[in-house]
């Protein structure tokens, strides 16, 4: 009898002591038998101290970025041997009922790198222009570049099978990992899919979308497209 | 050929003097193994540049002619700008590797700790979960 899937939730926080614990109870609501994992990223607030009491937690001495944090808890999820990881906002802005769509597209599709989008399906996520603009573009580079076809490519809230889990516990992207990493996958070889989710509003702090600062996000994001695609040729 | 821009004995013995005091700490920095030697040839082009203008003014004219700047200086400067951007690259790139290295290890002792901390606590392994 083949042994029940394995997944891992992988958290990454940065001063979440108001939202890590309803992130945790949420997914244990969603799905008992899931493994969180909270990976604290250097925080000076009590979001470690929070997170021990419902949850296994790795604590990173220093800020790693979010790059860094993700890595490390796709890192233990490749040392214990998980199935698949799922990568979750701490903040809440993700649903934990969604999980469910991103894991009925693994299995239709069979990809091994699942984004969930905000801007498929029924009530579409509106954002402003300015980032809708740099989200389309970066879109189109990963197209253009990788021939691969997302339309929510900075979205945090993803599924990683085996394949996916061993690869990015070693290549992982340390500056705007979402959509670089997409790129990376691709280019191992991997299959990326996405799947339609809904998610909630940011109740605490900024994105790092807003402004002006989203044209220069979506020029470095495009610089380390352009990076990745012409290691082919080292 | 006589350089076009003949220079004073007391700007040729301070050349000189620079070079060799400047060239000396470099090199003992070196014997005490507080650089390697890529450094110690790349910080000493800042002084060993100078002392072959000084020294062979004739030689620097040539090599001006020959690469087709104006004046030699031009071609000090450059020679200068070189080093130190060669100077830089390898900087970063040991930083680059470095910050690749803390990494890591930042995020081995973050997971070596959680596994400590879980043993001390008797949990059971995720498997078992």
């Amino acid at each position: 009898m083949a042994r029940p899937m394995r997944t891992a939730a992988i958290i990454p926080c940065f001063n979440e002591e108001r939202a890590v614990a309803g992130v945790v109870a949420e997914l244990r609501a969603f799905d008992p038998a899931i493994v969180t994992v909270v990976v604290d990223d250097g925080s000076s607030d009590a979001t470690a101290r929070v997170a021990r009491e419902t949850s296994l937690v790795i604590r990173l001495p220093v800020n790693l970025g979010i790059g860094g944090a993700v890595q490390t808890g796709i890192r233990y999820a490749a040392r214990h041997d998980f199935d698949a990881c799922i990568q979750v906002d701490g903040d809440a802005q993700h649903v934990a009922g969604e999980i469910a769509a991103l894991l009925k597209v693994r299995a239709e599709t069979g990809a091994s790198l699942v984004i969930g989008s905000r801007f498929i399906g029924e009530g579409s996520f509106r954002s402003t222009a300015m980032r809708r603009v740099g989200i389309g573009l970066i879109a189109s580079t990963l197209a253009t570049l990788f021939g691969v076809r997302v339309t929510d490519p900075t979205s945090g809230f993803r599924l990683m099978d085996r394949r996916a889990i061993a690869l990015f516990a070693e290549h992982y992207p340390q500056d705007f990992p979402e959509p670089v990493s997409i790129a990376v996958a691709v280019e191992h070889g991997l299959s990326v899919a996405e799947a339609p989710v809904s998610m909630r509003e940011r109740v605490h702090g900024t994105s790092s979308l807003a402004g002006l600062r989203s044209a220069a996000y979506m020029f470095r994001v495009i610089g380390y497209l352009v990076l990745v695609r012409l290691k082919r040729f080292l | 050929m006589t350089p076009a821009h003949p220079l004073s004995p007391a700007t040729i013995t301070f050349v000189v003097v620079f070079a060799i005091v400047y060239m000396a700490v470099l090199l003992r920095n070196a014997i005490r193994d507080e650089l390697d030697l890529y450094d110690l040839v790349l910080l000493s082009a800042v002084g060993a540049i100078p002392l072959a203008f000084v020294l062979l003014p004739a030689l620097a004219e040539e090599a001006s002619l020959l690469i087709g700047v104006q004046f030699p200086f031009i071609l000090l400067f450059g020679g200068l700008f070189l080093f130190a951007f060669l100077g830089l690259y390898r900087l970063l790139h040991a930083y680059a590797k470095l910050h690749r290295q803390v990494r890591v290890l930042t995020q081995e002792v973050a997971l070596l700790s959680s596994r400590l901390e879980g043993a001390d606590a008797g949990r059971s392994p995720p498997a078992s979960q």
